[in-house]
């Protein structure tokens, strides 16, 4: 049932700005309590970068926005969840802030009201007493949806045919202008005879206290509800595990004292419970404040007639009751068969699918003796309407069940979702053909789930996923269920904390929606996606409801049913909600992403904190979560593989955290106990294609991130994207798919950054690195002397080290300088170093266009011959090619010259040298 | 010959060299934050004053100072986040007067080049990136655009020599017979038909390095930095339905081969969606 909401108040205000350069980031409490009538003042703290908007949605009437302050006189008392919005130009941040108004002084005004019905199962031709539970409303206005208004505070209103509808209620809160509305779906049944009478009870609410007395095993028992409040705050939710004593309030319908004690009548779900029939007694120790006697009341509603035994009756003998009571009360008569015997190919198709999963099945387990020991008896066939072959495959059905279930512990659910579909095939009041369809498929991935529990972070979290699926099934057995084998379908049953959740229900709507009518899936999705209806209630309410009069389950209701449980399967092969490894990993090509979360279910206050790689996501550290679309950030991604880490901190008012995470663009539900979490792993796959011009001289490739001064890199991106350079050096163009970054001409590292259109970015990065030093090679020595005369040189090629980046985009050149060093024979001869004035131009292979001549001149080294050497310092130079200037000096090479006594010159430039004898030419 | 120098002048010397260097780059850092600041600011008259200031002491055939300088202005402009309308007349502003100096001293032809592809490459990138419309006043300031870069086109087609082998040059001359060592100062060979002939020789291999770095530096250009004015043309045109009689005009002024026109109509026909005119797509397909 909606609440009742007032109309949209979006506050807008400019909040003072702090300048920097960051996302928005709200700074404000979760919650925020005031007094009617009572001046209230809240500030927030709001920081970002440049003008920052300013909006709150929803702000409890007589408050108001401004300069990040809410302040005013709430005139109404309730809670109300507020969305706080900044925007700048990075984007949108968003806190949610609940108001929590307390009653005040003065005229009190109404709560927020809520509406309700009786009986909670209305039937066409009965009349159904509507009531507003608010106090302070007037102007009523009661639209029943079928054509029919009221204006009475409390109308009674009869439908004339079965079906759904929407009721609506708008009223005036007394004595003020404001307009409050509600509406609610409503579900008629065909009318049940003697209903009528039973409809005229009115409705009466006891506290009761249920005593569980005996538990079946430690951990017992699925979801138990009685009604929508728990007594003890202990509980967060309905669900029982252990004998002890639980205080509800429940609805209930009658309630009469009696000879023996109390007799209290409970809405027909409810009052079927989740027990199985003597497996379990609940006591009511108190009902009312004036019953004080103690009666035992058995919940759980299944015959015993048709229970085959004792709780410790092994499940070969179960299943050999059920089929005892297959051969017994299946009749042709009793199924819907018109579906089954349509077709019969369609009819061998299903079961050899079936036979087909049962064998894959078998093949895997290790109690092929006890299945083999299971002997299904004889059956009637023309009961059954199946030929022989047929029944060969129940017969390895059952077979394949029992194996499933006696493996091992591990398997209960195995053995829980085979024995209930088992029931629902033979015992259903459906179509077997397409409940065995159903299952064909539901038990592959029942499979899947089995196998995929190895890479869940332990079974316990595997157990979570596999709640709704046998919450599901039992309900299923329920209310198949007469056969008894229900009754001991439960055997396992889901750890303390678990809950089922509605999004697990959500990823089954797809089927649902195929499957059902408009007002069924209407009410169906608006109870699911509300969180007031669980799954196995949505299950047992709207699915499986029995006919009115004939108390039969309609085929189509149980094949939709399969198809759901189908998908519910699929999911929980593939995914889990709170353990690791099991997403598929999300691949993107972009080094930052924007991540987003809102809460999937009713806004609730439910709290999250995320993380990439251990570090806290701004803005979600925590965040509560607000209604779609919520809060989007930019994280940035390190190279590989990355981590996304979500926790709950708590479950908000409506258990558990409902959280929609969004990333990159995919969209994660989960429904989160507090303290859980999920892990997504995020692969980095750097879509950013760079390659420079040419490979390095030492063949290291051209998608290498060392490069040389002024060298070009081809950078592509997967799309047309912005670019920007920080660090030094340009880029061709600053838009497009393609562009070409230039190094600037001095040692740096720079970052050329792809900025797409969805704002996100990837970036590379480049160290830059400078000529450091040069290789002299001797190409050959100088041979112009004659013999006799004393003198030596050699032609040199020049190559730019290191060799791992290219430096074709530079030029080179020698700075000359006076000599240092001079001694002996050169004193008074050595003079100045005049090298190449000009620049030359630098290979992509690192050498030096230009060949070096170190030689002394023919003729330059006159007798007498004596020791003596001098020596040039000489710096090395580059610049940027078509630059100005002198450039940069990067390194010094030694050129020095010798000659001996007996005329023997040498010439040593850097790691080359040569020496020349005057009588005997060069040394080798 | 220093050595002849007392060593007390020689330490003054080289630490008059030392600091005369230090200076010229302070000078140059000094000069570059200015620039910087005016830009930063959107202060376009300042920035126009100083390039003024620049062109005024450019001389007859420029100086390394003026290449430093221009090249400082265009960058910085190119850099600046402002260099939007404001900016604009500067950077045509320089684009027009370097593109009015056709050759300079022999050191500086590569760096006259460069300023020159400085300027004009941010022009084309701002101008297509006018946020105030596509107006007859845009247009005029496209059509000239277009005639810098022809001018600067068909120079560096001019000076590039088709399939050019360097000469070869040394790194050290050798001088000739009698003359000292390889790389040695003229002023020490004693004997002045030798060192006239060393001279010669060391002033040939300069030419023959100039010729070299020259035409390394066009070939460097059009292979690569063309790409960068390519890139840079189409967008002007994307407007629907483009001039395509005027950019084909110039690009036949500015000598652009075969291969850049086509992928320069190519790029405009897939910006603007809209086919070239027939007759340009027969030029196209039968020019060499």
């Amino acid at each position: 049932m909606k609440q009742l909401t007032t109309f949209l108040l979006i506050a807008v205000s400019i909040c003072p700005i702090v300048l920097s350069s960051e996302f928005p980031d709200i700074q404000a409490a979760d919650v925020v309590d005031g007094q009617a009538n009572t001046a209230l003042r809240y500030e927030m703290t709001v920081s970002g970068g440049g003008p920052i908007r300013v909006t709150a949605t929803d702000l409890p009437e007589g408050l108001s926005l401004l300069e990040c302050v809410i302040s005013g006189v709430p005139a109404l008392p309730g809670d109300t969840l507020v969305i706080v919005s900044a925007t700048n130009e990075a984007g949108v941040s968003q806190k949610a802030i609940l108001f929590r108004i307390a009653e005040g002084a003065g005229p009190q005004a109404p709560r927020t009201p809520s509406v309700s019905s009786n009986p909670a199962l209305i039937q066409a031709g009965v009349p159904a007493i509507f009531d507003s539970n608010a106090t302070g409303l007037a102007d009523f206005i009661w639209n029943f949806g079928d054509g029919s208004i009221s204006t009475a505070a409390h109308p009674s209103h009869t439908y004339s045919q079965a079906g759904s509808y929407l009721v609506t209620l708008t009223a005036t809160v007394a004595n003020t202008t404001r307009i409050v509305s509600s509406d609610f779906a409503v579900s008629v049944a065909e009318q049940v005879p003697g209903a009528q009478t039973a409809a005229k009870t009115p409705p009466q609410t006891f506290p009761i206290t249920l005593s569980v007395i005996k538990a079946k095993s430690a951990a017992p028992f699925s979801s138990l509800v009685l009604g929508a409040t728990p007594l003890d705050p202990t509980l967060s939710t309905q669900v029982i595990f252990a004998a002890k004593t639980y205080s509800y309030t429940a609805t209930v319908l009658s309630a009469q004292i009696t000879s023996t004690g109390l007799k209290v009548s409970v809405p027909p779900y409810y009052s079927k419970g989740k027990f199985g029939a003597g497996s379990v007694t609940a006591q009511i120790v108190q009902a009312s404040s004036t019953k004080s006697n103690p009666q035992k009341l058995k919940i759980g509603g299944l015959p015993k007639a048709k229970s085959v035994g004792a709780a410790s009756l092994s499940f070969v003998d179960a299943a050999t009751a059920m089929l005892a009571d297959l051969k017994a009360n299946v009749k042709g008569g009793i199924y819907d068969t018109s579906t089954f015997q349509s077709s019969a190919a369609q009819q061998a198709t299903i079961l050899n699918n079936l036979h087909a999963s049962i064998q894959s099945m078998m093949g895997s387990k290790t109690s092929k003796s006890k299945a083999k020991s299971f002997s299904i008896g004889s059956i009637n066939g023309a009961d059954l309407q199946v030929d022989a072959k047929n029944l060969a495959v129940c017969d390895s059905l059952v077979a394949a069940i029992v194996s499933a279930a006696g493996t091992s512990s591990s398997d209960t659910e195995v053995a829980v979702a085979a024995k209930a579909w088992a029931a629902a095939m033979i015992a259903g009041k459906g179509d077997v053909a397409v409940a065995a369809a159903g299952f064909t498929t539901a038990y592959h991935n029942l499979v899947q789930v089995q196998t995929s529990k190895r890479v869940y972070a332990d079974w316990q979290q595997a157990e979570f996923s596999l709640l709704p699926f046998s919450s599901a099934l039992d309900s299923l057995s329920l209310l198949l269920g007469n056969t008894g084998l229900a009754s001991r379908s439960i055997a396992k049953t889901p750890p303390v904390g678990s809950a089922p959740g509605g999004a697990l229900a959500l990823a089954g709507l797809a089927s649902i929606n195929a499957s059902f009518g408009a007002n069924e899936k209407r009410v169906g999705f608006e109870e699911l996606q509300k969180g007031n209806v669980h799954f196995d209630d949505f299950i047992a309410d709207y699915i499986l409801q029995p006919h009115p009069t004939t108390g039969s389950i309609s085929g189509g209701n149980l094949q939709s049913l399969a198809q759901l449980l189908s998908t519910l399967l699929a999911y929980f092969a593939n995914t889990t909600q709170d353990s690791t490894n099991i997403l598929p990993p999300l691949t993107v090509s972009h080094q930052s992403i924007l991540v987003g979360a809102y809460d999937h279910g009713t806004v609730d206050g439910d709290i999250l904190t995320m993380s990439i790689n251990g570090n806290p996501v701004s803005g979600f550290s925590p965040l509560t979560l607000p209604g779609p679309p919520g809060p989007m950030v930019s994280i940035k991604l390190d190279p590989g593989d990355n981590v996304l880490t979500i926790k709950a901190l708590n479950e908000g008012q409506y258990p558990p955290n409902t959280a929609t995470v969004l990333v990159d663009g995919t969209e994660y539900i989960y429904d989160l106990p507090t303290g859980g979490g999920a892990v997504i792993k995020i692969s980095n796959s750097d879509k950013l294609i760079s390659a420079t011009k040419v490979a390095a001289p030492d063949g290291t490739d051209n998608s290498r991130a060392l490069i040389g001064v002024c060298e070009a890199v081809t950078i592509t991106a997967t799309e047309a994207v912005t670019w920007t350079v920080t660090g030094g050096g340009s880029l061709s163009s600053a838009n497009g798919t393609t562009t070409v970054f230039t190094a600037p001409d001095i040692a740096a590292n720079c970052k050329v950054t792809a900025t797409y259109t969805n704002k996100s970015t990837n970036y590379i990065t480049y160290g830059v690195i400078p000529p450091s030093g040069q290789t002299y090679t001797k190409l050959q020595n100088r041979n112009v002397y004659p013999v006799g005369q004393a003198g030596a040189g050699m032609y040199l090629s020049v190559k730019l080290t290191p060799l791992n980046v290219c430096f074709g985009g530079i030029d080179w050149k020698e700075i000359g300088l006076d000599p240092i060093n001079v001694t002996g024979y050169f004193v008074g001869k050595a003079g100045h170093h005049n090298p190449n004035p000009d620049f030359l131009p630098v290979g992509n292979d690192n050498f030096v266009q230009g060949t070096d001549d170190a030689s002394s001149g023919v003729g330059a080294r006159p007798q007498p011959w004596s020791n003596g050497s001098y020596t040039w310092p000489i710096p090395n130079n580059y610049i940027r090619r078509g630059a100005a200037g002198n450039g940069y000096k990067f390194v010094d090479t030694t050129q020095t010259f010798t000659i001996a006594a007996d005329g023997t010159c040498g010439v040593i430039k850097g790691t080359a040298s040569c020496s020349r004898n005057p009588n005997t030419g060069y040394a080798p | 010959m220093c050595s002849q120098f007392p060593i007390r002048f020689l330490f003054v010397a080289l630490l008059c060299g030392i600091v005369l260097n230090v200076c010229a780059g302070d000078e140059m850092s000094a000069y570059t934050q200015s620039v910087r600041d005016a830009v930063g600011k959107g202060d376009a008259t300042t920035v126009m004053s100083m390039v003024d200031k620049l062109e005024e002491g450019f001389g007859t055939g420029g100086s390394t100072e003026y290449f430093q300088k221009i090249s400082i202005v265009c960058q910085s402009l190119a850099e600046s986040a402002h260099c939007g309308n404001a900016m604009y007349p500067v950077l045509v502003r320089c684009a027009d007067l370097l593109l009015e100096k056709e050759t300079v001293n022999g050191p500086l032809r590569s760096a006259l080049i460069q300023s020159q592809f400085d300027a004009i490459q941010p022009l084309l990138r701002e101008l297509a990136a006018t946020t105030s419309g596509r107006d007859r006043a845009w247009e005029e300031n496209r059509a000239h655009l277009m005639r810098l870069v022809s001018i600067f086109s068909k120079r560096v087609r001019s000076r590039l020599i088709e399939n050019f082998k360097p000469f070869p040059v040394s790194i050290n001359v050798a001088p000739p017979e009698g003359g000292g060592d390889s790389g040695s100062d003229p002023a020490s060979i004693k004997d002045p038909v030798v060192r006239a002939a060393y001279v010669k020789l060391i002033h040939e291999n300069s030419e023959n390095t100039l010729v070299n770095q020259e035409q390394r530096y066009l070939s460097d250009l059009a292979r690569d930095g063309f790409s960068r004015i390519e890139d840079g043309i189409v967008p002007l045109y994307s407007s629907a339905p483009p001039p395509y009689d005027e950019l084909y005009q110039f690009l036949q002024l500015g000598q652009f081969t075969q291969t850049q026109r086509i992928k320069i109509i190519r790029g405009v026909e897939r910006a603007s969606n809209t086919q070239a005119p027939v007759a340009i797509q027969k030029i196209l397909k039968t020019e060499p």
